[in-house]
């Protein structure tokens, strides 16, 4: 950053001036992945070709020579990551070549047929072009990004890069498919050029909330939004557009289009591009001359297209054209490139008097206007740069990242969706003529997602076949499919591409689950759709990848529990030794520190944990507070002598608040970030605060969450009420509990099957907030319906007496069964028999039993509360009635009773997603995930990916 | 490898909601058979609309299930929304599908209020830490 910031005072005759604002120039380079291999010449390949031709080298020729001059330039530009892998292509920079050849041919013969005519010395001006470009791509040996590179590294552009292929994330389904694009984007980036861009472009300037925490992730510092996206933000951007903004709490700066410099250049009516003197685009003699004279030069053997050969001015609004004149078009380089600074001068200098900073002026284009649409447009970039050294003061040239070094303090604002495109929001890539494709673009981010999750390490041929889906589903998630088929030009192709892509998908997955045979077909499609070779689809799993991770980075956990088996009061014991030991399976080096055990000893290795118990003479306290107390103290005393006998942390995990004075000396003392997971609260225990000892498990709670960098809850309704009582934001994370779907099922030797009746099953404490009153007046109005129906009710509680009287009131003595407490082969028996399970809760922080019905193909009606929430998706994996609500409770009841394939779809459905979102690994996955946000492996993972 | 024709359906039961513009949502579904037969027994197929969250209003259409997709008009920017497939049975609507909520961006400007400014923190993710402004602190628009 160091040029960046030299540019604040750039040298004037021995003096220093200070800009009074900033122009920022942004030029967006894409292109789709266009390769055809099958094929030796390929019409649509020629779009890569046209750009390199008459934007990307005559672009990088322009920068150069500004270099040479000693110009201090400063521009953005953006190279997406398909243009990157096709400009790395042996095959692409071989037909380019060829292209080239082709096209030098044409312009020999071009200059013999047109001898004699005013027309030849533009024949020779193109080949004369067609020479520079040329040899600038042999010099740099095909290799365009270094040159790039080398430019960056003169401290002339800022190079920053975009989504994968170019997706379009507001239209995205799910996270980890935008993370994806996001990631794998920056990847690709950070392994061309040796570290991961400072900024992103988004495609389309597509925002959508959510996006900047997926770039923070990555280490990105800003992004660029049009200008009604950020004058649209809450609160209002106090400097419009000429200032950026931080968006949330994540750190991440939004640039805003500026309209004026933008209308100057874009408008297709005022802009500078349609000025009479300019060439004329649509005259080209690729449709004009004779077919057979062309055909040599032509990319398809049937379609006639641009050949670069164009022999007229614009001259007017009618399709009357006069011969272009190079030298006219040079002087109207220049007098719009006066022009265009002219007038930031002016708009600075108004902006300068109003706001208390220095203003920037950001002005982002697609780099293919520049001399493919525009032709004249390099020259006009090169003649402004000129202009900005040599004749005014006024304007500095930055880019973004080098603003936010000179003004890092910015205001912080919420954005809302937006875009670039007609409409300034998803018209464009979403109406009547593409909106067919999200819901096959949205099965596949599913499928893959579930994929990753069945196959978490897949060996050989199906690690092949699951790389090769992720890649078709990246390509199939270009916007610049969506795109042609709104505007109407050139929509076969993108049909045929998305269909390819949507099949090859399909077929792969069918592939993988099909035993996995890697033949000569998938082979075919691997050269083909080459895009992404470092591609790991396990970057769609829990923690996008971390897998990858070397060993050597697994984190060390301290851990502070005071419940650990076999000491188990509530749920939290039997929480932390699944978590601690899936963990350890995972690599981690855990450590637990925890209360004492009758008949265990104060040391032991449990399944790969090492857990550390109190002496039972450490705690004598009779008051429950002065107890906590004394845990606290004796697991600092642990730790402490771990610490003198060399052991080393990463991080504290705290589970509640009960450990949360520990955590906090141990942190502070070893200097160590904590995890604290929250698995319920005092406050919605008891539906509010009512005496003192509330109060101060309140207070300590708030304390806890404080201290710790990231909070984990295991549902959305108890992050909800986390951030809610202890004002943490951003800082939370969810992650549910896990079970063991395989101790729930009946043993082999002794099956059991559905009752003859169809049978409704409750499990569960009887208290009022697991609505099993409600359950009952529902068994009421199903009874008319189902005359048979039975309802086992296995639990106890204080609330049994009252269920019991129920019964008799409403009459269903006969149809009700209370088990009391049931042990586990009588439970797994009881879900065996069962037709539906029912879980009517009014509160519920997570819902475990739901989800042990689940497990075992039981279909499920849930109340529709707390953490049930997010257990069941309602009418795709069992059904959520509001609290309380008998008649909908019956209803949904009965709909599973009365149509039974539609009950064993859901169940089969709910039994996929407890065995692959439930399930302890998965679970220990996004532990990891979090351990990593709290201790920086994000970025060294990026370092990784950069080859340091 | 023979590239299979797009499928008609996925076997899913699904109902997703996208933002085309701040007053424009389009919906899309997909029923499996099961659930079709379920529904079509029970009585009308209704699309419901929920604008401002569950407690918001809501409007019924009556689509043809079996066109997959709807466009909502006419919703207001900056609100959030869902949508829910279900029957029509005597009067009473019935969910069986629910959307994932999706929220309109606003499409016009926010009153002028104070503000501050925030440097962004070292760590990620941690909320940037409040810089006074150098005249008074709050400067009103």
């Amino acid at each position: 950053m160091s040029a960046g910031r030299s540019l604040a005072a750039v040298p004037r005759g021995g003096e220093y001036n200070v800009p009074q604002g900033y122009l920022a120039l942004v030029l967006h380079a894409h292109l789709p992945f266009v390769r055809h291999p099958e094929a030796a010449r390929f019409l649509e390949e020629h779009w890569f070709f046209q750009a390199l031709t008459e934007s990307y080298i005559p672009l990088v020729l322009a920068l150069e020579r500004l270099d040479r001059d000693g110009v201090p330039v400063r521009l953005t530009v953006s190279l997406s990551p398909p243009l990157l892998t096709m400009l790395a292509d042996d095959l692409l920079k071989e037909r380019y070549a060829a292209y080239l050849d082709r096209l030098a041919a044409l312009a020999e013969r071009e200059q013999e047929r047109t001898r004699g005519t005013p027309f030849c010395s533009l024949a020779s001006f193109y080949a004369e072009r067609l020479a520079e470009v040329r040899a600038a791509f042999d010099r740099y040996d095909g290799d365009l990004p270094a040159a790039f590179k080398h430019l960056r590294d003169a401290g002339r552009v800022e190079l920053i890069t975009t989504c994968a292929t170019h997706g379009y994330l507001p239209l995205m389904l799910t996270r980890e498919a935008a993370r994806v694009q996001v990631q794998v984007g920056v990847e690709t980036f950070a392994r061309r050029f040796g570290q991961p861009p400072p900024g992103f472009w988004l495609p389309e300037c597509g925002y959508t909330p959510g996006v900047e925490s997926l770039l923070a992730a990555c280490g990105i510092r800003y992004f660029i939004v049009e200008a009604h996206g950020l004058l649209h933000a809450r609160p209002r951007p106090r400097h419009g557009v000429w200032a950026p903004v931080y968006v949330g709490d994540t750190g991440v700066a939004a640039f805003a289009r500026d309209p004026e410099s933008s209308r100057q250049v874009w408008d297709r009516h005022v802009g500078y591009p349609g000025d009479f003197d300019y060439r004329e685009f649509y005259r080209d003699i690729g449709y004009e001359l004779d077919w057979e004279y062309l055909r040599p030069y032509m990319p398809s053997p049937d379609v006639r297209t641009d050949t670069g050969f164009k022999y007229y001015r614009i001259t007017g609004r009618g399709p009357h054209k006069e011969i272009y004149v190079p030298a006219w078009a040079a002087e109207k380089v220049h007098r719009h490139a006066e022009h265009f600074l002219e007038s930031r001068r002016l708009q600075i200098q108004e902006l300068a008097r109003r706001m208390d900073r220095a203003p920037v002026i950001v002005a982002p284009y697609d780099a293919e206007l520049f001399g493919h649409w525009w032709y004249e447009g390099p020259l006009w970039i090169e003649s402004l740069c000129r202009k900005l050294h040599f004749d005014q003061d006024v304007v500095g040239m930055l880019t973004p990242g080098d603003y936010l070094e000179r003004f890092p303090a910015n205001q912080r604002v919420s954005l809302g969706h937006s875009s670039w495109g007609a409409g300034g929001y998803s018209e464009v890539w979403l109406n009547p003529r593409n909106d067919w494709i999200y819901r096959h673009l949205h099965h596949m981010e599913r499928e893959m997602i579930e994929l990753t999750r069945t196959y978490r390490d897949a060996p050989g041929a199906a690690r092949r076949l699951l790389n090769q889906a992720a890649r078709e589903l990246l390509l199939a998630q270009a916007s610049d499919w969506s795109f042609i088929l709104t505007t109407g030009t050139a929509t076969g192709y993108a049909e045929r591409r998305l269909r390819e892509h949507i099949g090859r998908f399909r077929l792969l997955a069918d592939r993988v689950r099909g035993g996995a045979r890697v033949d000569a077909d998938v082979e075919e499609v691997e050269r083909r759709d080459n895009i992404f070779p470092f591609i790991d689809y396990r970057v769609y799993g829990e923690g996008g990848g971390r897998r990858t991770r070397p060993s050597r980075v697994e984190p060390r956990v301290l851990v502070l529990s005071w419940e650990f088996p076999p000491r188990i009061v509530g749920g939290l014991g039997r929480h932390v030794y699944d978590l601690t030991s899936a963990l350890a399976r995972q690599g981690a080096r855990v450590c637990v520190l925890t209360a004492p055990a009758a008949g265990r000893p104060g040391r032991e290795d449990v399944n790969g944990v090492e857990v550390l118990r109190l002496p039972p003479e450490a705690l004598r306290g009779q008051d429950f507070l002065t107890w906590v107390d004394e845990l606290n103290r004796g697991m600092v005393g642990l730790a402490r002598n771990l610490a003198a006998r060399g052991a080393v942390f990463d991080l504290v995990h705290a589970h509640d608040w009960m450990v949360g004075a520990a955590a906090e000396a141990i942190a502070s003392s070893l200097g160590l970030p904590v995890v604290a997971t929250i698995h319920a609260t005092e406050h919605g225990r008891h539906g509010g605060l009512h005496n003192e000892l509330q109060r101060t498990i309140h207070g300590r709670e708030a304390r806890l969450a404080r201290l710790a960098r990231r909070i984990i809850c295991c549902s959305r309704y108890m992050a909800d009420e986390v951030r809610r009582l202890f004002g943490v934001g951003g800082k939370v994370r969810v992650i549910p509990n896990g079970i063991d779907a395989a101790g729930l099922r009946c043993p082999a030797d002794e099956p059991v099957s559905r009752s003859p009746e169809p049978t409704l099953l409750f499990m569960g404490r009887l208290v009022p907030e697991k609505g099993v009153q409600v359950l009952l007046e529902a068994m009421r109005l199903l009874r008319v319906g189902f005359p048979g129906l039975r309802l086992v009710v296995a639990g106890r509680g204080p609330y049994e007496e009252h269920l019991r009287h129920l019964t008799r009131v409403y009459g269903l003595e006969a149809a009700v069964a209370f088990t009391g407490f049931v042990d586990g082969p009588e439970r797994n028996r009881l879900l065996a028999r069962a037709h539906v399970g029912v879980f009517p809760s009014l509160y519920e922080p997570f819902g475990i039993v739901a989800l042990e019905a689940m497990a075992v193909n039981l279909p499920v009606v849930v109340g529709d509360t707390g953490g049930l929430t997010d257990v069941v998706e309602h009418g795709v994996d069992g059904f959520r009635v509001p609290p309380g609500r008998a008649d909908l409770l019956a209803y949904y009841v009965g709909l599973l009773l009365e149509n039974p394939a539609l009950a064993q779809e859901m169940a089969a459905r709910a039994a996929k997603k407890v065995r692959t979102l439930y399930d302890w690994r998965s679970i220990a996955e996004r532990t990891l995930g979090v351990y990593a946000e709290v201790t920086g492996w994000r970025s060294r993972d990026a370092a990784s990916a950069a080859g340091r | 490898m023979e590239i299979p024709d797009l499928p008609t359906g996925y076997g899913d039961n699904t109902v997703v909601l996208l933002v085309q513009t701040p007053r424009v949502v389009y919906a899309y579904w997909e029923i499996t058979p099961a659930a079709w037969h379920t529904l079509k027994r029970r009585g009308v197929f209704t699309l419901r609309f929920w604008e401002g969250g569950g407690g918001g209003a809501h409007r019924d259409v009556y689509p043809d299930l079996r066109a997959g997709n709807w466009y909502f008009r006419d919703v207001k920017p900056g609100v959030s929304c869902f949508c829910e497939i279900g029957c029509t049975e005597q009067g009473v609507f019935y969910p069986f599908l629910r959307s994932a909520p999706v929220t309109t961006p606003f499409d016009t400007a926010a009153p002028a209020e104070g503000y501050e400014l925030v440097a962004p923190a070292c760590e990620e993710g941690a909320p940037g830490a409040a810089l006074p402004l150098p005249s008074s602190g709050v400067f009103q628009a």
